[in-house]
């Protein structure tokens, strides 16, 4: 297959995914099965993508860009690939079509109103992700940031009440608010200074370009789908989505397409190098961020709640790593990124699945649900291992690298911040199944849990123990472009 | 004194221009009656007429046909270009009293505070 | 040959046999037809001067062969070709757009006037692009807004006549302070002709007169495109004017006015005036305050064409933003961001006039349901409100971009940052009818009425034309670079 064959076909898959469950909306079965098989073509897509593109990686695949449309002079609209959006793609791929096996089971379930609906927003969202990771260009990649935010909206606001409107309100302006107000001046005031928008290996800036700081802030900002504070508060709001949302969007994809974007902008267009030298300032902004949302996390009592918090708190970690922006930092950024997402996905699937089996959503009501239901709790368990960092789970890794980078950037107290961090995570994560398994008076009254629900439920969390053995592949492919 | 004369009396036509265009004007935003609204927005157009006409105007000048006796000719542009901007203000002014009419027809009052107190009310 | 040499009158000639036709066949479906067949005559005549016109050369055409700074001229410039394309084909769409619409927002027996006044409409604002003599542009100015006040009248609700009544008056001071100004010109110069009279401001004595005139010719015109404070005129003539006169108005009528005093202030007063950076100055506190303080009025207004109304002016806004940069970037930015806002709020004020059809209200409150009912009418609503936030992959989109990247290259920061605020206000009140039209799907939101296939059509024209030129904006793009090039080669 062609590249670029390859890389049109990417995004197309999940459109044409969209369309077509759309028009089967009169056929449960025959749309999920169909939303189904879209994401297994376009796990399929991103396999052979790796395969074919990837294990060659030695000539970068930057020099032959699709270009599809040009609205502004000098500025195409592009698609390409490198070995970070490889994984990415594949990352999100695989974990789309366990997410489209555990919504199956759910929705159906918990009896969701609108389920058509709710699928082609998805297929939507999930094509706006393929486009954003294969932008091959800040603009392109912007417009399918903010085209994200808005399929992911009827996601959000999928329940329709007063309060979910209000959520949903607030999740579009802060997004799209900080984005026209923030990242589109900063895209502009790049533009200015180098008259291109394209991604390129090593970067564009000159090394002594003056107020590189200041520009680098309104992109920390201005992506706020990396959730730093203070404009972390749409994630919880959130929050307010059917679980499947919050597992793949809310854990994996949104807020990684934030960090993606960080990442991106930082090697491909700020250049490591000049983000080590001038940006030191801004590490505190993702340290404080990972302490205060560890904090936050421990006082939440609302199971989904907690887990965003979480997420915040671990996706600052990536921040901090790409800010760090020397070798050991990028790359656990990067692979923080792959790590977190397979262990929170997992988070996420057993709180859906102790929703349908209890109907409970707060961690205090939880207590002996355990003894009756031990499997959830046990891959709760594991994954809060993976997320927190221990062996044999795949999250190590990241934290490792990102520990050494900080060690190499000699920013000790840092590591300090890292540290202190991993204990919060032990109290915040693993006090749910501690509590769970503590027994309880009252027996719970249980509803059954479908097969697929709890079959996509541990898979994410045994791929997290894979991933401690099999990491080295992954770090190989990275290790190009972090330098 | 004589400058003050001269600037007074010299131009009194200018000064007569301005007067008209100020009435004009202050009628235009200070009159409730659409009737005298218009009549306003007439006379503020009549000061223009008359402001080119004076520019067009030149002493012991004649109309610009080659004739024995005459070297100062007026140019005669300015009123010509009167001539179509009356045609222009009469036709504005036709389709004023034409929607006054209807106005009229339709609130039966042609006081805008009226008026607007009726469509308070109808709101309401 | 012969139709070639007559190309640029041509579009003034078709209306001036067709309009009195439409009136005195009486038969509004005629009217119709002959509205249509002349509103797309004009838009090829346009199209067929494309090619020359982009050779570089302006084309010439003297009315009735007297030689050119004598007798009336007309001009075909890049500008005036950009101005009359986007012009000629919104007729054609309004045209398409008005015979269902207007049929159900007039009286019959008033239909054949109806589409005579539209035809002069377009014809008076066709005649002040194509025309190069100022007093000539004075006259296709009453023509066109004489005929705008008539088709404002007929709107259905009563109040829709005091909106033309005051709308008449406001209209007329200002066309009457643009022709003080032109008086005045005149008398320092002794031409009518806007090159002619270009030329000898350069070196003419009385240097005060023409500043004396610009003034005048600014205040007029400032009243016409209803720029804050002296807007007050103009939501409540877009708000009951019929749907179709509303689209006409909204996405041509002040354009126009903005091209006047474009054309005023770079292609006839040139150095003479912006010389002085106190007009720059003005013309950036007056948009930076239309941007603000309307998008604000905005936010508060429940009627969905009160609200488009009030966008229309913060839009203005941005425009003037763009020429008050006073360099050929930011004119041809404002002029992109014409075209973008001319597509954009010309497909909304058709969606709400296919709402107030079909629905009876154009409360937003009341469009609870909406996309429920009607997906697709959301679909467009959801493009064309998104064009007018600015997101990317819509025409609204570039515009902006353009004009943030002016005023950056400039170093205007306060203009930049208030586009931003604007920006989010925008998308606070395109989100407040989006959020409105897509909760409650239960609610019974009534859609008595279909509104035919004409009216979509044209809306959807629109709307497809908003993400078309969002990803592929050359041709707008250039076109409105070679005008700014050409209006700045001039001064």
């Amino acid at each position: 297959m062609s590249l670029s064959l390859w890389l049109g076909i990417g995004p197309l898959i999940p459109l044409l995914g969209a369309l077509a469950v759309g028009f089967l909306g009169r056929q449960p079965n025959l749309r999920d099965g169909f939303g189904a098989f879209t994401a297994l073509m376009l796990l399929l897509w991103s396999i052979t993508g790796f395969v074919q593109f990837n294990l060659s990686h030695e000539a970068l695949l930057w020099n032959a860009p699709l270009i599809f449309a040009s609205p502004i002079e000098g500025i195409p609209l592009a698609f390409s690939i490198e070995p970070l959006g490889l994984c990415f793609a594949l990352l999100a791929s695989s974990l789309w079509l366990i997410t489209h096996l555990y919504a199956i089971g759910y929705m159906r379930a918990k009896q969701e109103s609108h389920q058509t609906r709710f699928y082609v927003a998805f297929c939507l969202a999930m094509a706006c992700l393929m486009g954003l990771i294969l932008a091959d260009n800040l603009l392109t990649l912007f417009l399918f940031y903010e085209l994200l935010t808005l399929t992911t909206y009827p996601l959000v606001s999928h329940k329709g009440d007063e309060k979910t409107r209000k959520n949903a309100r607030l999740y579009l302006m802060l997004l799209m608010g900080s984005s026209l107000l923030l990242l589109l001046p900063g895209i502009l005031v790049f533009w200015q200074w180098t008259g291109s928008l394209n991604f390129t290996p090593g970067g564009l800036l000159d090394k002594d370009q003056p107020g590189v700081a200041l520009l680098y802030l309104l992109f920390v900002l201005g992506v706020a789908k990396a959730a730093v504070m203070p404009l972390h508060r749409w994630l919880p709001a959130a929050m307010v989505a059917p679980t499947p949302v919050s597992a793949l969007l809310h854990a994996v994809a949104v807020v990684k397409a934030g960090v993606f974007t960080l990442l991106k902008v930082t090697l491909y267009l700020f250049g490591a190098e000049v983000i080590h030298a001038q940006a030191t300032l801004l590490l505190w902004l993702p340290a404080l961020t990972i302490l205060l949302a560890s904090f936050v996390a421990m006082t939440r009592d609302n199971l989904k709640e907690r887990l965003a918090y979480s997420t915040i708190s671990q996706l600052s970690y990536i921040v901090l790593g790409t800010v760090l922006a020397n070798s050991m930092g990028l790359l656990g950024g990067a692979l923080q990124m792959l790590m977190h997402g397979m262990a929170k996905i997992s988070l996420f699937f057993v709180a859906g699945v102790i929703l349908i089996a209890s109907g409970k959503t707060n961690i205090s009501e939880l207590t002996g649900l355990g003894r009756q239901m031990p499997l959830p709790f046990i891959i709760f368990t594991l994954a809060s291992l993976s997320v927190i960092g221990l062996p044999p789970f795949g999250g190590l890794w990241s934290k490792w690298y990102l520990a050494l980078g900080t060690v190499e950037a000699g920013q000790y107290l840092l590591l300090g911040v890292l540290m202190l961090s991993s204990l919060l995570n032990i109290a915040y994560l693993l006090s749910v199944p501690l509590g769970a398994f503590r027994p309880s008076a009252q027996p719970f009254a249980l509803k059954k849990v479908p097969l697929s629900c709890q079959v996509s439920m541990a898979l994410p969390a045994l791929a997290c123990i894979l991933l401690f053995f099999a990491a080295e592949p992954l770090i190989q492919l990275l290790r190009p472009i972090t330098g | 004194m004589e400058s003050v004369l001269d600037l007074v009396l010299g131009h009194f036509n200018y000064w007569a221009v301005i007067a008209l265009l100020m009435i004009g004007l202050y009628g235009i935003i200070a009159r409730q009656n659409l009737l005298k609204k218009l009549a306003c927005l007439s006379i503020f157009q009549t000061g223009v007429f008359l402001l080119f006409i004076s520019w067009g105007y030149r002493h012991d000048a004649t109309v610009p046909i080659l004739a024995e006796g005459f070297s100062r000719y007026a140019n005669p542009l300015p009123q010509v270009l009167m001539l179509t901007a009356i045609v222009v203000g009469v036709a504005t002014l036709a389709v004023g009293y034409a929607l006054i009419v209807r106005i009229h027809k339709a609130y039966g009052s042609i006081e805008e505070d009226a008026i607007l107190e009726k469509d308070q009310q109808e709101q309401e | 040959m012969l139709m070639s040499l007559h190309l640029a009158v041509l579009p003034i000639l078709l209306p001036m046999i067709g309009a009195p036709l439409a009136a005195l066949l009486g038969r509004s479906s005629w009217a119709w037809w002959i509205t249509l067949i002349i509103s797309i005559g004009q838009l090829l005549c346009f199209v067929a001067m494309l090619p020359v016109v982009l050779g570089g050369q302006p084309l010439d055409y003297s009315m009735g062969g007297w030689a050119i700074p004598w007798g009336i001229a007309y001009r075909v410039d890049a500008l005036s070709l950009f101005m009359g394309l986007l012009i000629a084909a919104i007729a054609v769409l309004t045209c398409v757009y008005a015979k269902h619409s207007l049929r159900t927002d007039v009286d019959h027996e008033k239909l054949p006037y109806a589409y005579c006044c539209m035809q002069l409409c377009v014809m008076g604002l066709l005649g002040m692009v194509l025309t190069a003599d100022i007093f000539n542009l004075f006259v296709f100015l009453e023509i066109s807004s004489l005929a705008t006040y008539g088709l404002v009248s007929l709107g259905k609700d009563r109040r829709a006549l005091l909106a033309a009544f005051r709308y008449l008056v406001t209209g007329t001071l200002g066309a009457t302070l643009f022709l003080i100004g032109v008086g005045l010109a005149y008398t320092a110069t002794g031409t009518l002709n806007l090159e002619d009279m270009a030329q000898k401001f350069a070196t003419s004595p009385h240097q005060r007169t023409i500043q004396g005139a610009f003034a005048f010719i600014f205040a007029g015109l400032v009243l016409k495109i209803a720029i804050f404070p002296l807007h007050l005129w103009l939501p409540t003539v877009y708000r009951f004017a019929p749907s179709a006169v509303a689209v006409l108005l909204a996405a041509t009528a002040t354009k126009v006015a903005l091209y006047v005093l474009v054309r005023c202030q770079f292609g006839l007063f040139g150095q003479a005036i912006s010389a002085s950076h106190y007009l720059a100055e003005l013309l950036l506190v007056g948009g930076v305050l239309a941007m603000l303080y309307c998008s604000y009025l905005a936010l508060k207004e429940d009627d969905f064409k009160g609200l488009l109304a009030y966008s229309s002016l913060a839009h203005l806004g941005y425009m003037l933003g763009g020429m008050g940069l006073l360099s050929a970037k930011g004119l041809s930015a404002s002029l992109m961001q014409l075209f973008a806002h001319t597509l954009a709020k010309g497909g909304l004020f058709m969606l709400a006039g296919i709402m107030v059809l079909s629905a009876g209200t154009s409360k937003i409150s009341q469009l609870t349901g909406l996309a429920g009912r009607s997906p697709l009418l959301f679909l467009a609503l959801v493009i064309c409100g998104l064009s007018l936030v600015g997101v990317p992959g819509t025409v609204g989109f570039v515009g902006k971009w353009q004009l943030l990247d002016a005023a950056l290259t400039q170093g205007r920061f306060g203009l930049v940052l208030a586009i931003l605020a604007s920006s989010l206000m925008a998308l606070a009140y395109v989100w407040k009818i989006l959020e409105t039209a897509y909760s409650n799907p239960q609610s019974n939101m009534q859609l008595t009425v279909k509104p035919g296939w004409l009216m979509p059509l044209s809306m959807w024209s629109l709307t497809l034309g908003c993400l078309y030129f969002g990803f592929f904006s050359q041709w707008p793009w250039q076109l409105a670079q070679h005008a700014a090039t050409v209006l700045w080669g001039s001064s």
